[in-house]
């Protein structure tokens, strides 16, 4: 078998470490870097560590943000500061905003509870966002961790923490009442019935609302 | 449901077995080892994908080959054919289902429908409360398979709920001090309520509807005496009035959590109810009943669950009956034909010729099995 020089199979190990690359994949990605003019090699390598070094968690809610700035979101002025949505990851975030429609800010937990796979509350930005909720005067907190068991268990957990904050055990803190909603669940749109599953259907039916 | 035509490649010791069965009545017999439970074990498995006899998957490989196949060409009651196919190999299992494969096993029992009765069958009865469980919830799930994500609900609750608490209990009878856990076990213990008391009532209707079944058929098939048998869903939680049972269910568990502190798992729950046979209204049949009693139970649970299955999803299994006549009166094998022949598709396996006899006149088709070779008799 030819053998590369070591330092393309360096390139083509660290290339197939990545999620969805595979090999064969890698391969091809080292060989067409090769043939790259340099500047165009240079620009990709300074994009890479710039992005690494200058992109982070936003301050506030968590999203992806840069130079430890405010993300678009919370930058974003005409936003409706009273309406926050709290997602699992940032990637739930760009998947919302995506969708469109959603005028409020964002939330990030950082995961879902698990005490299983060794995640606890403490492990979660639920403190940061107790704390939003009172400097932000929010009236209404949207639950939409997921729809699998654990982000159904983190969101009758953020329940509890909201309902407590309208008795809070510090006297001296104002009780706070918010609203607290989860994202509904049925078809996805442009869906047809009989291809639905049985257990979509039925929830559906379930959290069906007047027409 | 019916079995059209089964093909058995070194499934135990059916070499090469290829057959087509007629509906109705069909009867295997043969000397003792001759590959008759085997037939109907390979059906089993094809339904359940495993065996009704206790062991492992390799031990069904013929020895010295190196995987064993099954395949069935059936016939659902609604006249659509369809195709299943099991390799048993190195301890895995690999289906298709119309040509296609399944790698979701849950999706795939239950397709094609069986229900079963050999003598070893008792441990339904005497055994282990999860294999009564196991067989409520698997008709429950063919009912209604909306409940699944209940299912997945209440077992992840349940596993979460009990780490939580090894969490707050380091050891038994300790413990931490820690809002966020104590709030973590709160989350977990109402999601366990929400999906727990579903599947509490959903079973509780089931064993309701199976004991309407139940009865008349443990009538017919038990050995004179004029017992009562019913069947009881029997829970740690109350269950009546039907709105109160979340209710009912959270105070049980409000009530145990000083046990909860030692034990450090979930004490009370769907993970812990039992299907109860209760003779003349008030005694546990497993402990006051005789043998016979105990075996016409089974049997007669067997038939209504194909009885339910017919009714509710037009879907009639297939009934396989191991060896199940040897130990009635004439009378009793005489009532269970009758019952059989009102059925879709029924094996009947025996070894006894006199037993045989009795059968042949209602029967379709017999076959005659010796050394893994099935012969057509009659029929």
């Amino acid at each position: 078998m030819l053998a590369l020089p070591p330092v393309l199979s360096d390139l083509i190990q660290r290339l197939s470490s990545l999620p969805g690359i595979g090999p064969k994949a890698a391969e091809r990605l080292g060989l067409a870097l090769l043939r790259r003019d340099l500047h165009e090699v240079q620009a990709l390598a300074d994009a890479l560590l710039a992005c690494r070094e200058r992109v982070g968690d936003c301050p506030r809610c968590g999203c992806l943000s840069q130079d430890g700035e405010l993300c678009a979101v919370c930058a974003d002025g005409f936003r409706d500061g009273r309406l926050l949505c709290v997602v699992e990851t940032a990637l739930d975030a760009i998947a919302l905003e995506r969708g469109g429609g959603f005028k409020g800010r964002y939330h990030v937990l950082g995961g879902a509870l698990s005490p299983l796979r060794g995640v606890l509350p403490e492990d979660l930005r639920i403190a940061q966002l107790l704390a939003r909720i009172r400097e932000e005067s929010t009236q209404e907190v949207v639950l939409a961790t997921n729809a699998s068991p654990d982000g159904e268990a983190t969101a009758l957990y953020l329940k509890q923490e909201l309902l407590a904050l309208a008795q809070p055990e510090d006297a001296l803190q104002a009780p706070l009442f918010v609203r607290i909603t989860r994202l509904a669940r049925g078809l996805p749109s442009g869906a047809q019935l009989d291809y639905a599953d049985a257990a979509t259907l039925h929830s559906a039916l379930e959290h069906r609302t007047d027409f | 449901m019916r079995l059209e035509r089964l093909r058995l490649k070194d499934f135990r010791n059916h070499e090469q077995t290829d057959v087509s069965f007629p509906p109705g009545i069909i009867v295997l017999t043969g000397p003792n080892g001759a590959g008759k439970s085997n037939l109907l074990e390979a059906i089993h498995y094809l339904s359940y994908l495993r065996s009704f006899r206790a062991g492992q998957d390799r031990e069904v490989v013929r020895f010295g080959t190196p995987f064993a196949a099954v395949e069935a060409k059936l016939l659902d009651d609604a006249g659509r054919p369809f195709e299943a196919r099991l390799v048993l190999k190195g301890g895995q299992r690999y289906v298709r289902l119309n040509g296609s494969d399944v790698t979701k096993f849950q999706d795939f029992i239950g397709r094609l429908a069986s229900q079963f009765f050999y003598p070893g069958e008792l441990a339904l009865l005497t055994g282990d409360p999860g294999l009564r469980r196991e067989v409520l919830d698997l008709e429950l799930l063919r009912l209604k398979p909306a409940l699944a994500p209940v299912y997945k609900q209440y077992h992840s609750a349940l596993l979460q709920r009990n780490k939580t608490l090894k969490l707050i209990h380091p050891a038994p009878g300790q413990r931490r001090r820690d809002s966020g856990l104590d709030k973590a076990l709160a989350a977990f213990t109402q999601q366990l309520v929400s999906a727990g008391t579903q599947i509490m009532r959903e079973r509780r209707g089931l064993v309701g509807v199976v004991d309407g079944h139940f009865s008349p058929l443990y009538e017919s098939l038990a050995p004179p005496g004029g017992e009562k048998v019913s069947l009881r869903y029997l829970s740690s939680v109350e269950l009546s009035p039907d709105d109160q049972v979340a209710a009912h269910y959270a105070q049980r568990l409000a009530a145990a959590a000083d046990k909860e502190s030692t034990l450090r798992y979930t004490t009370v729950g769907p993970h812990r109810d039992d299907l109860g046979f209760i003779l003349n209204d008030s005694y546990d049949l497993r402990r006051y009943g005789s043998q016979g009693q105990m075996r016409s139970a089974v049997l007669a649970f067997r038939l209504a669950l194909c009885e339910l299955s017919r009714l509710r999803l037009s879907d009639d299994p297939i009934l396989l009956l191991d060896d199940a006549l040897s130990e009635m009166d004439d009378e009793r094998k005489k009532r269970l034909l009758k019952l059989c022949r009102s059925r879709s598709q029924v094996f009947i396996s025996s070894a006894s010729q006199r037993e045989v006899e009795l059968i042949a006149p209602l029967a379709s088709a017999v076959y005659s099995v010796e050394q893994g070779q099935v012969r057509l008799v009659k029929g």
